[in-house]
């Protein structure tokens, strides 16, 4: 067996350590005392989520890390990307695997047809607009974006209807498990129950 | 690489002639060249790096599948603007139209050119857009692999789905926005497009909370042969279910998926009468469904949500499915613990350094006894301090160590959380 192998092995057993969960003994005096159906004998110590963005939401799945003298930082989960060229702009929200997952582009003839240029500064408004919209339905509240913009510019109009909208430009950070000997009580996000 | 032969050790005693660059070049940059070179070494060090893979392509070597065996398979209904010649022409008249117009000319130079999200939602939806990157995120979302494994569908049919409030506002179900259970009490409003005479089929799954088994699902709604898009007059084969998300399992997805029929289907072997309260008959598999009635159904439309745990699911375990509330814990992987030294550096205090060699099982049972000797259940609980570790701190009568550790206790920090 060669380390890769091991190492991928750990790596894979790593992962399905990460989405176990184990059950707690139930402490509420609350439940019922007449049980009539059979579905508590139903529940198994180790639950598992099979939904591949569970851990992103409850803030503990990893982020890349990468290398500090990499010229773009890779760590996030989503990360907001704008390009443009002569006849289009588009914005494009992309995971960390390299897929592209939503966007919105004025090559798109639902948006294009209401702009009078594919690339002025209503365009750039509209974009910001919709790509926040479709983020939002899409459960991406949050988003990671490195552009680097100036006050007054196209890009900055795109920026301020994205945020209007309701998507927020800071990615929450991991959270990890606090060592036995820190100082304080780190709150975990998914105990705050609304 | 691995467990050396014993005619291999033999052979490590005598140095024999390099044939690995990669020796030669440790051996130049480490300034002396009697390594004890020897073969199993050489194999230890592998290909030169001109010669060797990269880990790159060892990964890509490690982690190929045949294409053919994993191939994707479309269920789906065909798109209508399929080679539509005329379809694009209308659309380039249509825009250079606008491009000429004076008066979006002038609102676009006053950047009043502001456009209704609304409107756009309306018209990406018509453009055809829509069912393509509805199917991105779905994939995101892992909802094909997880519901009908290699086969997956474009949306051609465009679902309005809405959880009705109390307060008769809506909470809409887009391709996973959140939704929480007290939302989620009743039945959706379901509409879509469809000509009259056609049949239809509303499934709405879970494929994330099955409680007793890996890769199942729990049917929450069910109705088949829905005439038109009048979901009421549909046959209910299984009533709604209020999703039951369990604490700490994080978000669940809802997916609701809408079949067309080609004609009328006879589910009298899947329905459930009454409200079908027991979980067993619940569970569920797309795949095993769809598959021996494939003929019959196409799927046509999707939309899902994601689900979360808040206070309202404590009541539908009680209440609804007759059962005990289970809560889960997140299983972190342990930290990593360094091997006990006989001298250790004084960087910390002692106790914390011999607590970290300690089972934490008997450490928190002796938080535990500690707190319930010092606690009276018959009387009243001591007024908490405003600043305990004052107190604590002028007191000299104790050592400094037993003073830390006792503040931390007060402010319920480090290993005094766990036993609670």
């Amino acid at each position: 067996m060669t380390s890769l192998q091991i190492s991928l092995r750990a790596l894979q057993r790593h992962s399905q350590n990460v989405l176990s969960l184990h059950s707690r003994p139930n402490s509420s005096a609350s439940s019922p005392s007449t049980v009539k159906s059979n579905n508590n004998s139903l529940i198994r110590p180790v639950f598992h989520n099979r939904n591949p963005r569970n851990l992103e939401l409850m803030t503990i799945a990893q982020k890349p890390e990468g290398y500090h003298l990499e010229r773009f930082k890779v760590s996030y989960w989503h990360k907001l990307i704008v390009s443009v060229n002569q006849s289009k702009l588009t914005a494009d929200i992309v995971h960390n695997n390299g897929s592209t997952v939503i966007s919105a582009s004025t090559g798109e003839f639902g948006i294009r047809k209401f702009l009078y240029r594919p690339t002025d500064v209503c365009a750039y408004k509209t974009i910001g607009k919709v790509i926040a919209q479709r983020c939002l339905e899409s459960g991406i509240n949050s988003v990671f974006c490195d552009i680097v913009f100036e006050e007054g510019t196209k890009l900055s109009f795109l920026m301020e209807e994205a945020k209007k909208t309701g998507l927020s430009m800071e990615e929450a950070p991991v959270y990890s498990k606090p060592f036995r000997h820190t100082r304080g009580v780190p709150t975990k996000p998914w105990d705050i129950v609304q | 690489m691995g467990v050396l032969n014993a005619a291999d050790r033999v052979v490590t005693i005598f140095t024999i002639k390099m044939t690995s660059r990669l020796l030669s070049v440790t051996q130049k940059a480490y300034g002396f060249s009697n390594i004890p070179s020897s073969r199993s070494l050489i194999r230890m060090l592998g290909a030169p790096p001109e010669k060797a893979r990269s880990l790159k392509k060892k990964i890509e070597a490690y982690n190929r599948v045949d294409e053919e065996v994993v191939r994707r398979v479309d269920i789906g209904l065909p798109s209508p603007h399929a080679k539509d010649r005329t379809l694009a022409l209308e659309r380039s008249k249509l825009i250079s139209k606008i491009k000429n117009d004076p008066e979006m000319e002038r609102l676009a130079r006053e950047q009043k050119l502001d456009v209704p999200l609304e409107t756009i939602e309306k018209g990406w939806m018509e453009s055809g857009t829509a069912s393509q990157q509805i199917k991105t995120i779905a994939d995101h979302y892992g909802i094909f692999e997880h519901l009908f494994g290699y086969a997956y569908f474009f949306p051609r049919v465009m679902l309005d789905i809405g959880f009705e409030q109390k307060d008769e506002s809506i909470v809409p179900v887009f391709r996973g926005n959140i939704v929480k259970p007290k939302e989620a009490v009743n039945a959706p409003v379901v509409n879509f497009e469809s000509d009259k005479g056609s049949l239809w089929t509303l499934l709405l799954t879970n494929p994330d909370g099955h409680l007793t088994e890996e890769n199942a699902e729990y049917v929450h709604w069910f109705i088949g042969n829905i005439p038109g898009n009048d979901v009421s007059k549909g046959d209910v084969i299984y009533q709604y279910l209020r999703p039951f998300p369990p604490a700490g399992t994080g978000y669940q997805r809802l997916v609701f998926i809408l079949y067309k029929q080609a004609g009328k289907i006879d589910y009298s072997s899947l329905k459930k009468e009454g409200p079908c309260t027991d979980l067993t008959l619940r569970t569920f598999s797309t795949l095993e469904f769809y598959r021996p009635r494939q003929d019959q159904l196409t799927p046509a439309g999707l939309a899902f949500c994601q689900t979360d745990y808040d206070y309202s699911v404590q009541k539908t375990f009680h209440e609804i499915l007759n059962m005990q509330e289970p809560i889960f814990e997140y299983d972190f992987p342990e930290h990593y613990v360094a091997k006990p030294k006989w001298f250790p550096d004084h960087d910390q205090s002692f106790d914390v350094y011999l607590d970290r060699y300690r089972d934490p099982r008997e450490l928190n049972k002796e938080y535990m006894l500690t707190r319930l000797k010092t606690t009276d259940p018959f009387q009243k609980e001591k007024k908490k301090l405003q600043y305990p570790l004052v107190h604590l701190h002028l007191d000299r009568s104790i050592p400094s160590w037993l003073r830390r550790r006792k503040g931390w206790e007060l402010m319920g920090w480090g290993q005094v959380n766990e036993s609670k």
